[in-house]
């Protein structure tokens, strides 16, 4: 193979599907998470995710009734992994929202305004970005408490940076383009501006770049709640349900590696769905 | 060069003063009282408010922060009620062990990295890539105590080859230290590997396309003399790159992989003393933790201006 036809292979991705039937795959698993989590508990016959049921302990996955094991105590998998998802995805999903609105807008200002405004919201975001993204989070929940609310926020120390990042790179390209120039000279203000031709142009690299930053809200928020400072119980999130299959893990695994799953599976089709979207659209 | 340096040496006042002000901010302003945490809940009032004033905490914040701040200039962090240690030499004593496993899962990663790199390059889009690039995606997609768990019940559980909790010192048994770091540096490793092989591969499949290439292709030499003379060399710099924006990262794993390996390493410090509410203690490791991230990325820099002559220090 020469060096030329090594360049027009560089495209394509590393697995065989045609691009649009990959899409489709990831995007199917990724509504059947999410409908999973939120709407499960309504439409399936789950059991209750904190009802014990000594007789059934340490049921293996597969086990009729409980389709994906229970874990010391009896407590079905299956119901325990959708209530959970629903706080992984909760705050995962808030958490880059804040980003993408928060972040977004101080991005567009700074990107746009440039000059003492852009060197102050550049100065602060380099403060931000110097602590590592658990350290940060882990310090804020802890003085904060532990809540659904408390552990967003605390994620969107790194979610907003990471954004607003994002959004002054794009609005600076922007920026300079004639169309802007234009609405410059027929005397459009900054919110105009900023809101009629750089959002619209910067929005669609904006939403695409959500799906990797979930990805790592996610990963984010499983660490917090492993290390015992995510969403407080009754409510444990995946991380959570993994941290207490740890003490199993050499007995039964499957109470640490079903919760794993879903985590991973989720982060995985949020990833690829991320990445095709930027080769395609970013 | 050395003006180069010098300048963005200056250029990191402001950020490395933000760090400590934001961190200092961070724990002291939040709610949760510094004094009542060290004295217990049975405290009485009095003895609260004697504490509290011992410690300066009625002072306004703005004062104590710059009293803090003068002190921690002269290495002094202060001294942590709540362990009776004082926090610079508590944090010092525990870095080796974050560094050591950092150090070895670097350069696990590194060394896996290059190789399936090079093979890759060699023969783009065949079943290597497609399986290398799978495996890449998995390893990216599976938070770090995941993986450490997945080790744990195959190297501990099943095989017993390496314990799965404890630490030995490095020098009071080299072998047995290996083994108490292994699973955690494995942990950290294979990460930094997927993403070192995804930046690897898309920069030499880029660089093959270069001119340079065919000409060196066309003076006759072989693909394999090709790849790991031309390509290899153009693309360390994008390597040099990735390894200093993924060193924060590399951090938040480091404190996830001590603490489900039991590690005595700085994150481990920094978890346990959030647990005991010791905010002396925390805010002494998130300085020292985003200092020591502020400065791998300068020594990144100057690397990379080190490596790359066609980068203009007029320009950066």
């Amino acid at each position: 193979m020469t060096a030329r036809q090594a360049l027009a292979t560089l495209p394509r991705f590393a697995f065989r599907f045609r691009d649009g039937t990959e899409t489709w795959i990831w995007g199917t698993v990724l509504v059947l998470i999410v409908a999973g989590c939120y709407l499960g508990p309504f439409v399936l016959p789950l059991a209750n995710p904190e009802a014990t049921d000594f007789a059934n302990a340490l049921a293996p996955v597969g086990t009729p009734g409980h389709w994906l094991g229970t874990d010391a105590l009896g407590r079905d998998l299956l119901a325990r992994c959708l209530y959970g998802g629903r706080i992984s995805l909760t705050v995962s999903l808030g958490a880059v929202a804040l980003g993408l609105v928060v972040g977004g807008t101080l991005g567009i200002v700074a990107g746009y305004r440039g000059g003492t405004v852009d060197a102050v919201i550049s100065r602060c975001l380099d403060v931000l970005f110097a602590f590592p993204g658990l350290v940060l989070a882990l310090t804020v929940a802890s003085y904060l408490g532990p809540s659904l609310r408390n552990v967003t926020l605390a994620i969107a120390f790194y979610t907003v940076p990471a954004y607003a990042r994002m959004a002054r790179a794009g609005a600076l390209r922007v920026r300079e383009q004639n169309f802007v120039r234009a609405a410059q000279m027929f005397g459009g203000d900054g919110w105009y501006i900023g809101t009629r031709h750089i959002l619209p142009n910067v929005l669609f690299l904006i939403l695409t770049y959500a799906f990797v930053l979930i990805g790592i809200a996610m990963v984010i928020e499983a660490g917090l709640s492993f290390l015992g400072l995510g969403v407080p119980p009754p409510q444990p999130s995946w991380g959570q349900l993994i941290a207490m299959g740890k003490q199993d893990i050499s007995d039964a695994p499957h109470i640490a590696l079903v919760p794993g799953a879903f985590l991973f599976v989720t982060i995985a089709a949020f990833n690829r769905l991320g990445d095709i979207l930027q080769a395609r659209y970013g | 060069m050395i003006a180069f340096v010098l300048r963005r040496i200056v250029q990191l006042v402001p950020v490395l003063l933000g760090v400590t002000l934001l961190a200092f901010l961070l724990v002291n302003l939040l709610p949760g009282n510094m004094a009542l945490a060290i004295l217990g809940p049975d405290a009485s009032a009095e003895a609260i408010a004697h504490l509290q004033e011992q410690l300066g905490l009625n002072q306004p914040i703005l004062l104590r922060y710059l009293r803090w701040l003068v002190h921690a200039l002269t290495g002094d962090f202060g001294w942590s009620e709540i362990q009776s240690q004082p926090v610079l030499p508590t944090i010092l004593q525990r870095f080796p062990v974050t560094v050591e496993i950092i150090v070895l899962g670097q350069l696990i990663g590194v060394a896996l990295a290059i190789p399936c790199a090079v093979a890759v390059a060699l023969r783009p889009q065949q079943w290597l890539d497609r399986l290398l690039g799978m495996v890449a995606y998995g390893a990216i997609a599976t938070p770090r105590f995941l993986l450490g768990l997945l080790l744990i019940l195959g190297f501990s559980v099943y095989w017993q080859l390496f314990p799965s909790t404890g630490f030995v010192p490095l020098f009071t048994d080299a072998v047995e230290n290996l083994r108490s770091v292994a699973l955690p540096a494995i942990t950290i490793g294979v990460l930094e590997f997927a993403v070192y092989f995804r930046v690897l591969r898309g920069e030499m499949l880029r660089n093959l396309a270069e001119d340079f290439v065919l000409a060196a292709r066309a003076k006759g030499i072989s693909p394999l003399r090709a790849v790991l003379r031309h390509v290899l060399r153009n693309s360390a710099v994008a390597l040099i790159t990735v390894i200093g924006i993924g060193f924060g990262p590399l951090v938040s794993g480091a404190v996830i992989v001590e603490s489900l390996f039991s590690l005595p390493g700085a994150g481990d410090l920094l978890v346990n003393s959030i647990y005991q509410r010791d905010a002396v203690m925390v805010q002494g490791v998130v300085v020292i933790v985003a200092m020591t991230v502020v400065l791998v990325n300068l020594v990144v820099d100057i690397a990379h201006v080190l490596l790359d002559p066609r980068i203009h220090l007029h320009d950066g």
